[in-house]
Parts: structure tokens; C-alpha cells; sequence
């Protein structure tokens, strides 16, 4: 590797840093996984855009971008950070997450309104587009200035923290939010402070981008967000000099590794934080993680024994099952639908609402477990219920051998170690034409004879949900049951019972993923094709969106929660093209707003009434 | 449950099963107009050219309206959904438009995955689907079916049209650079075997892979370099390819290296460039404003009154999907799924750029493409030298690929 490819992948790198700082200074304070940071950095790209046209020089044009950039997305950070976030902070630990997606969501929507949907370039005399020549090496200028200026931010970002009195209570924050607050320090305005900086941030990110000749683009937010993560959790969540080492890292090994391995792009970040990860689970430089379930466990999370709940269950499955046969064709397909992923979000609520265990990789075993079915049919001719077997064979494999990776570490560590390894998973399935049909996928995994009509086929997936249901249900009043809250709830107390916290998160993902994979094989059968989104994180955020939509029951809750989904996304995107805005205001205002109304209705009013009876 | 769980739960059932009995309940008019079915990925990063492709068939469609519709003075009507831009979105979008639209065709998709997810669809269902933009190969080769037809010339096509002016350069050392996807390993696979078919001699010195939409332009151009290529072949395309072309420049790549480029071409590629276009590089592409066909340009005026803007491929297929839709219904002899598929085989389409067919033996409609070379002209990129590339020529003779 020469002078000019060092000083490239150092670059490289320096971008990378810069992009995902914010990300982790987020984390560090509020200990939020933020979505929308993809979507801060597009709008951030796209601010720049429009601010360099207003400019003829590429010094002026570079300058108020970055500048410019940084202010108007500090101040939409502050806004969305008072208005979205401040509401629920005290709420269960999913929430945040959920909420920057939604936020994320309407974001990209409203980029497209604002910008249109073509990528846009910056014109060559308005960026810093030469390059100079060192001894033989073409070095670009913007190269140079990108690593000028990373290093600045760093520098800032640095003393800031260490020199100053903020800066100090940021880093109370940070290590301890409730001694800190016990000491005085205002934590709700050091949190909305430290995001508005890391919005700021995250435009001016966006800004230089821009500014190094990248076209400002749709697809930067799914692009970004991905790799943000890996290089945050890689250095260590809320560690800045982490992040730092761990974006020149990727930048440098991805220079250098391409020349001999051309495909390694695809895996390296995931390959680099999964290492990381399994060897030193808080990062390179981020500090120990305490077990998280103490303290951090809210009201929300807590779900005491759920006895009768079974009665639910079947009322809910039945009720699903009569609106759709009474809907025509088109309401069954819907209502299929809606028990499919039922019985997806149903396993996904037992791995983390009894069981305590985060996770982003739920949409993996749903994969294996569709994959597994698409080869038996595709390659083998199986007929449906062995084809249903195979399938739920393969997720099972699956869960027992990368669940207990997974279970190794817990909290956040443990999460985006499931989200590692989804995304490893998702790769080689990418990656690996001649078994899996690449991104073209497995096709003609279709049911046959009579459940070839979707009424019929409803009452199959139905009478299939209601046993899994069930069983599920009875589950959780079993031994297993037990064991899986007391981890939940202490995993401390359980070690004192001999109960072993390891083990039994580990038997939870086993049977969460089961029950996706089961889902997984319906629906390959539901949709006739299998390509690599069903084992996509996004589905594994869906899965997490509908359970938290369903509201706090086990039994209702999951087909709830995936009815709502599925219904809207549907019914939205039939009305206008600019449905991700509507189905990401929606979600926003069912985490936020809903409660409320919930709890008017259901405790206030009533607790007035009840006044009034008794004056 | 305490009172508020109840209170939510309630309120969440409540809300869901009125949408959907209103949702399933809902009576769709059946009038005299023929519904056409289209989907196509009308949100995220493609929206860029499914838009202008929207209005080429809306152009088409209210012109054949306006000129006295099909069968006999019936209206064709358009039912439009995104699709979300996967394929099990638009499988879900597929069933709905087939189940509760009652559409009698489906018409659309970009992403191959996408179409041949739908094109499965349409076999099970037994529905007439005509995939406009997909590239795939398998499309009309191992995965075709008979109630799936494709418009673009395909991914072989393309690239074989591609490889017939490479084998012309003395070049002897290529290297290749496609994103990691089906599409560009296709692309890669078929224009290497078309030009080793042509020209023997020539040595395959390197390759890079990066990811759809994720490229590091700088590690790529800095990789190929060190290969020393004698000519590239270019399969990046929208923001990878602005990269590309950027990193590139800057490093010196193609001071002294050919590069032959798959659909760079097209406005759509080639515009947002801008003064950045390259020179001299031999693509695929779509001069829409340089033909001087009167067919073409009365259709370049008919889109620019209509659009205030001008055509570009995108726009051009959608024309072409819609009016080939509408000839087939035309030409069916009842509106049944089956007779409407056998009205596509051997259809012959009057277009802007000449007249098509859509083959009996695969499916594949002889839609061509332009062959040229880039150059910068007032601060645009543009194509000169160019000469229309019919798809007729390109494609095995009907006899070889008859698979039944």
C-alpha cells in the first residue's frame, strides 16, 4: 500500500469518525441507540447542497456548508430531542429506539418532499476538487482537508469534554446518570444539549460528504446507519477515542484489504464488530458494562404471571380469523398475514419482555427458518408440512448454535452482538448465489392442493397460531416461565437460587427463535418468493415496532401490535407515496400520545367518575 | 391487565378491525374501464426513476384514451401502487391489486429480485405481468414463465452490445468494477465470455466488488490502479457511479485507460454528473435529445408539454410498458388471464425508437438500446457517435431458446 492509498483509507476513516461521534456521545449520555442518526447525516448532506449553491467559490461554498450544516440540524436535533424524546425517557428501554426510528421514518419522507428524489451533485468548481502531487502520488485536496478537519473535531470534542466544566458534567452523566443527578447536575438539559451537539455533528458530517464530492442521496441513510453502529459499538458505546480508532481502522483495512479480496466490504464492518464483540464485549475502549437489568429495568418491562391468559389468546386469534374470512379474498391474505407475524412477535416478546433479553436479531431465525423451507421445496420437492419442518429444523439449529453466542453478553453489548451476527448471517446468504439464489432469492415455494386458496389457508395458519399461542401461554406459568422473569427481573437473585442467568437466556432464544422460524416457513409460503430482507435487521425492528404497539399484554398483545403494523402500512401506502412520513407520525404518536389518551380513559376518568358516585 | 392496559387494548382492537371490515368490506366499482395493475418503487433512493417512468406511462395511457381506447372504445385505467422496492412487499402489493383491485394485468417493477418475485406471483396466480425495467436474465431464462413477459433489453443483451465495441479497442488488460449483487455479477460474467468469445487474447487482471450504494470510491479507484488495467468495465451506476467518476478523475485512472460503462449513458445517470461527465467512455445509453427521428420527437414534444421536462429512459419504458399493455388487451381475443398472455406472444408495438416484439420462445421483447461514446458538451454530459442497437440482434435465434 502506498503514500496516496494510506493517506485514502486514513481519510476514509477520518469521514467515518466524524459521522458516527455523535452517535456515541449519544449513547453515552442517554444511553440511547439513536435511528435516525442515517437520516440526520442525509439531511445534513442535502443542507450542504443547497447552501453551496448560493456560493461561487469553492473556499466560501466548503466553509458556511459545514458551518451552516452544523447549526440548522443542531437546532432540529434540539426540537426533535424536546418534543419526541424527553416524553419517554422514563419509559421501558425499548421505547427511545423505537421512537428515532419512527423519527428516522418521517425524516426521509420529508427529505424526498423537500429535495426531490435525485441525487445531487455539487459542481466541481464549487468543492475542493484538486489534488497535489508529493513525489509522484496524486493526493486530492480533500483528502487532506477531511483529515484537517476530523481532527479538529476530535481535538474540540476532546478538550470540550475534559477542559471544561460541561464537559464534566456530561462525563458524571455519562458514567453514573444517577449520582450525577443526586449531585445536582440537570440531567434533561445535558441530555437535549448533547443531542442537539450530536445532530450537529452528524449534518456537518453529512455536510462534508458533500463537500468531498459525494452526491447528496436518498441513499446515504440506509448506507450510514449500519456502519455507524459498527464502528460505535466496535470502539466502545460512549467512548470517543473509541470511535475514532475504530473508524481509521475500517477505513484503513478496507483500503487495504479490497486489492486482494475484492468482495470484503460486504462483511468487513460486521466481521470487525463481531470480533471485537465476542473478545472484549465493551468495545476497544469503552468501559465495562455493568449488568444492565438492576436498575435499569422500568415499570414497562416488568410483567408479573399472566394466568388465563390462554382464553385471550384464542379470542384474539379468533377474532383475526372471522374479520378476515368475512373480508373476501383480499381481508384473508390480510388476516394471514397478520397471524403470521402474530406468531413472530409472540416469540420475539418472550425472548425479551419474560425473558429480559434485547435483541436485534430476531429476524434471523425467521430467515433460517424461511430458507430452510425454500430449499426443501425448491431443491428437494418436499411437500408442505415436511417443507414447514425442515425449515423449523433449521431455524432451531440456528438458535441453539448462534443464540448461545448471542447469550454470552447482555444489555446493549448483547444486542448488537445478535445484530453482528444477523448481519453476518444476512451477508453470506447475500453472498452465496448457488444455494440461496443470492438476492434473487428461492422462488415457487407456493402451497398446494387445497390450501392453495387463502381461506382455506387462513383457517391452517390460523388453527396454527392458536396452538403456538397456547402453548406459549402455558409456557410462561411453567418452571421455564419462572425462571426466565427471575432473570429478567435479578439475574442476581436467580444465581443465588442456582438458577443460571447464562443457560436460561440462552433456552429463551432457542425457543424465541423457534417460534420465529415456524413463522419464517409460513411465510415463505405466503409470498411464494425468499430473499435475503427476511432476515434483514429491519424485520427485527418491525418485529420490536409491532410488539410495542400490541401494549403490555402477552397474550393479545403480539397480534395486536402486528394487526396495527401490517394494517397500516398497508392502507397508507395505497394513499399517497409519502406513506413512510404518515406510518412514521403514526408511530410517534402512538408511543407518545396513545398513553395518555390510555390512561385518561382508563384510570382518570374512571377514577372521576368513581369520585363523583362516592361525593 | 390493570384499567389502562384494558383501556389500550380495547382501543388498539377496536381501531384495527374497523379498518379492516372497511378495508375488506369496501365494493370496488366495476365500470367499463379495463384496470391495469401497475407497481413499481415509488418510495426510497429509486424514486429518482420510477417518477419520470410513472409519467411516460400516464402519457401513454391518456393517449390511447383520448384516441378512442381499446376494444372497441373501452378506457384503460391504471390502478398505481409503490412497491416498496422488495420482493415480499411487492408480492403483498401484487395480491392486493390482483384480489381487491380485480385488475385483469400486472405491469411494473425495477429491481430484478423484485420482478422475479412478482413474475412467480404471476404464474401462481395465473395473471398477465409485464415487467418493464427489470434486467435479470433469469427473467426469460430459467425462471421465465408463460404469463411473464420483459421489456429492456436484458443484462446479456446489454452487455454483449457492449463487448462487440470493446473487442474493437487494442486493449488487452481489463479489469472490472460491479456492485456486489446479482446484477452486477451477471453483468460481469456475460461481458467477460462475450468479449473472450471476440477477442481471445484479452487478460482479466483484476475485479472489484462494492456494495450497492455503499462504495469507497477512493479504496476502489485506488485498487484498480494498481492493477494497471488498459480498460475498465463499468457496472456502478446512480451515487456509486458519481463516486466513481469523481475518485477517478481525481487520481488520474482514465487519463490512460478505456472504459466501456453499462447504462451510464442514460440521462438519468449521465445529467446529475454534470460537468463531472467523462469523456470519451463507450456506454449504453439514451440520446434522447440528439435523434431525429420524427416518430421520436414528436414523442420527446408530446412528453415535454405534457411533463415540462424531457424524456429520459425511464420515461421512455413506461411509454412503452403502457402502450404495449394497451395492444396486447387490444389484441386478446377475450380478457381471460390466458388469452391476454397469448396476445403478448409475437405482439408487435409501434415505439419511439422503432417497432418491437415480443417473442414467442422466451418472453423477451427485441427492445434495444444506444451504443455511443460519452463527451462534455456546454457543461453537460451527452452521447455522440452513437448508433441504436437493436435487441433483435442480440438475442438467440427463437429456435435455441425455445424451451418447450
Amino acid at each position: 500500500m502506498n503514500a496516496a492509498q494510506m493517506i485514502g483509507g486514513l481519510a476514509s476513516g477520518a469521514s467515518l469518525f466524524v459521522m458516527a461521534a455523535g452517535l456515541t456521545l449519544i449513547f453515552g449520555v442517554g444511553r440511547i441507540v439513536n435511528f435516525a442518526h442515517g437520516a440526520f447525516v442525509m439531511v445534513g448532506s442535502y443542507i450542504a447542497w443547497s447552501i453551496a449553491q448560493h456560493f461561487s467559490s469553492s473556499l466560501g461554498a466548503s466553509l458556511f456548508g459545514l458551518v451552516g450544516s452544523f447549526v440548522v440540524m443542531a437546532i432540529l436535533g434540539t426540537l426533535v430531542e424536546v418534543v419526541v424524546l424527553k416524553p419517554i425517557y422514563k419509559r421501558a428501554q425499548l421505547m427511545p429506539l423505537l421512537v428515532t426510528f419512527g423519527v428516522a421514518l418521517a425524516v426521509q419522507d420529508m427529505t424526498r418532499l423537500i429535495w426531490g428524489a435525485d441525487d445531487l451533485l455539487i459542481p466541481a468548481d464549487r468543492y475542493l476538487s484538486g489534488s497535489i502531487v508529493v513525489g509522484g502520488a496524486r493526493i486530492p485536496v480533500t483528502d487532506v482537508v477531511t483529515i484537517s478537519i476530523a481532527g479538529m473535531i476530535g481535538s474540540a470534542i476532546w478538550w470540550l469534554l475534559h477542559r471544561t466544566r460541561a464537559g464534566l458534567l456530561v462525563r458524571a452523566t455519562s458514567e453514573n446518570p444517577e449520582t450525577a443527578a443526586i449531585l445536582g447536575v440537570n440531567q434533561r438539559r445535558i441530555r437535549t444539549v448533547v443531542f442537539a451537539a450530536a445532530t450537529g455533528l452528524a449534518g456537518l458530517s453529512g455536510a462534508l460528504e458533500v463537500l468531498r464530492g459525494r452526491p447528496a442521496s436518498l441513499s446515504i441513510e440506509q448506507s450510514v446507519l449500519t456502519l455507524a453502529f459498527v464502528i460505535v459499538v466496535a470502539g466502545g458505546l460512549g467512548s470517543v477515542l473509541g470511535t475514532a480508532v475504530a473508524a481509521v481502522l475500517l477505513g484503513v483495512l478496507n483500503t487495504f484489504l479490497i486489492m486482494h479480496w475484492p468482495t470484503a466490504s460486504l462483511v468487513l464492518p460486521v466481521l470487525l464488530m463481531g470480533t471485537v464483540l465476542v473478545v472484549r464485549p465493551q468495545g476497544l475502549f469503552g468501559r465495562a458494562i455493568a449488568e444492565v437489568s438492576e436498575t435499569q429495568s422500568h415499570h414497562e418491562d416488568k410483567r408479573g404471571i399472566v394466568p388465563k391468559g390462554w382464553r385471550w389468546c384464542l379470542a384474539t386469534v379468533a377474532g383475526v380469523m372471522i374479520i378476515g374470512f368475512a373480508s373476501g379474498e383480499y381481508g384473508s391474505l390480510l388476516a394471514t398475514d397478520v397471524l403470521i407475524f402474530g406468531i413472530y412477535v409472540a416469540g420475539l416478546d418472550l425472548v425479551v419482555r419474560e425473558a429480559g433479553v434485547m435483541t436485534f436479531g430476531q429476524a434471523l431465525y425467521f430467515g433460517l427458518g424461511a430458507y430452510g423451507t425454500a430449499l426443501a421445496v425448491h431443491v428437494f420437492q418436499w411437500p408442505f408440512s415436511a417443507a414447514i419442518f425442515a425449515g423449523c429444523v433449521l431455524s432451531l439449529i440456528g438458535a441453539f448454535t448462534l443464540g448461545y453466542i448471542a447469550t454470552r453478553r447482555v444489555g446493549v453489548a448483547g444486542a448488537m452482538l445478535s445484530l453482528a451476527l444477523a448481519e453476518l448471517i444476512w451477508a453470506i446468504t447475500f453472498q452465496w448465489n448457488a444455494v440461496t439464489g443470492g438476492d434473487n432469492g428461492v422462488s415457487g415455494i407456493w402451497p398446494t392442493g387445497a390450501l392453495a386458496r387463502p381461506r382455506p389457508f387462513l383457517l391452517c395458519i390460523g388453527i396454527v397460531s392458536a396452538i403456538v399461542l397456547g402453548v406459549l401461554a402455558y409456557l410462561r406459568g411453567t418452571v421455564l416461565g419462572y425462571a426466565f422473569r427471575s432473570v429478567r427481573d435479578s439475574s442476581r437473585r436467580a444465581a443465588a437460587l442456582g438458577i443460571d442467568a447464562g443457560i436460561v437466556r440462552w433456552m429463551a432464544t432457542i425457543v424465541g427463535g423457534l417460534v420465529a422460524g415456524l413463522a419464517g416457513t409460513l411465510y415463505a409460503f405466503s409470498r411464494g418468493t425468499v430473499d435475503e430482507s427476511v432476515m434483514a435487521v429491519s424485520l427485527s425492528i418491525q418485529g420490536l415496532l409491532m410488539m410495542l404497539l400490541g401494549g403490555r399484554s402477552a397474550n393479545a398483545g403480539p397480534l395486536i401490535g402486528a394487526g396495527l403494523l401490517i394494517v397500516m402500512q398497508h392502507e397508507l401506502s395505497v394513499l399517497s407515496n409519502y406513506w413512510h412520513l404518515v406510518l412514521g407520525l403514526l408511530v410517534l404518536m402512538q408511543i407518545i400520545v396513545m398513553p395518555k389518551i390510555a390512561k385518561a380513559f382508563g384510570t382518570r376518568i374512571p377514577l372521576r367518575i368513581r369520585a363523583r358516585r362516592l361525593s | 391487565m390493570n384499567c389502562q392496559g384494558h383501556a389500550t387494548a380495547t382501543l388498539k382492537m377496536a381501531f384495527m378491525s374497523s379498518v379492516v371490515m372497511f378495508v375488506g368490506g369496501c365494493e370496488r366499482k366495476t365500470n367499463e374501464a379495463i384496470r391495469i395493475g401497475e407497481l413499481n418503487s415509488y418510495t426510497g433512493p429509486l424514486a429518482g426513476f420510477t417518477e419520470p417512468y410513472k409519467q411516460g406511462w400516464q402519457l401513454a395511457i391518456e393517449e390511447v384514451n383520448t384516441s378512442g381506447g381499446v376494444r372497441g372504445g373501452r378506457k384503460i385505467e391504471a390502478v398505481s401502487r409503490d412497491d416498496g422496492g422488495q420482493p415480499s412487499s411487492a408480492v403483498t402489493v401484487a395480491r392486493e391489486l390482483v384480489t381487491r383491485e380485480k385488475v385483469v394485468v400486472l405491469m411494473g417493477t425495477y429491481l430484478s429480485n423484485v420482478g422475479l418475485a412478482v413474475s412467480n406471483y404471476a404464474q401462481q396466480a395465473k395473471i398477465p405481468f409485464l415487467a418493464a425495467e427489470p434486467l435479470s436474465d433469469a427473467m426469460t431464462g430459467e425462471r421465465k414463465n408463460e404469463f411473464t413477459y420483459r421489456l429492456r433489453p436484458n443484462t446479456t443483451m446489454q452487455a454483449t452490445m457492449l463487448a462487440e465495441e470493446a473487442a474493437k479497442l487494442p486493449a488487452k488488460r481489463w479489469a472490472t468494477v460491479a456492485p456486489n449483487y446479482e446484477y452486477g455479477q451477471s453483468a460481469v460474467a456475460a461481458f467477460k465470455r462475450e468479449l473472450t468469445k471476440r477477442r481471445p487474447d484479452v487478460l482479466w487482471i483484476g475485479e472489484q466488488w462494492p456494495p450497492l450504494f455503499k462504495i469507497d470510491g477512493a479504496a476502489v479507484v485506488q485498487a484498480l490502479a494498481k492493477t494497471k488495467p488498459d480498460a475498465i468495465f463499468n457496472v456502478t451506476f446512480s451515487s456509486d457511479l458519481a463516486q466513481f467518476v469523481r475518485e477517478g478523475d481525481r487520481r488520474g485512472l482514465f487519463t490512460h485507460t478505456a472504459v466501456v460503462s453499462l447504462l451510464s449513458g442514460e440521462p438519468e445517470y449521465l445529467n446529475p454528473l454534470g460537468a463531472d461527465a467523462p469523456r470519451g467512455w463507450i456506454v449504453t445509453g439514451y440520446p434522447v435529445l440528439e435523434i431525429t427521428d420524427s416518430v421520436h420527437a414528436a414523442f420527446v414534444q408530446a412528453y415535454q408539454k405534457r411533463w415540462n421536462a424531457p424524456p429520459g429512459i425511464g420515461a421512455l419504458v413506461g411509454y412503452i410498458a403502457a402502450r404495449s399493455m394497451a395492444a396486447a388487451l387490444d389484441r386478446a381475443k377475450s380478457l381471460t388471464s390466458e388469452d391476454i398472455a397469448h396476445a403478448f406472444s409475437e405482439l408487435r408495438v409501434s415505439t419511439p425508437v422503432g417497432q418491437i416484439v415480443y417473442r414467442a420462445s422466451d418472453h423477451q421483447a427485441t427492445l434495444g438500446t444506444f451504443v455511443g461514446k460519452t463527451d462534455l458538451r456546454n457543461g453537460r454530459g451527452v452521447m455522440i457517435d452513437w448508433h441504436y442497437a437493436d435487441g433483435a440482434l442480440f438475442l438467440p435465434p427463437e429456435g435455441k431458446s425455445a424451451r418447450h
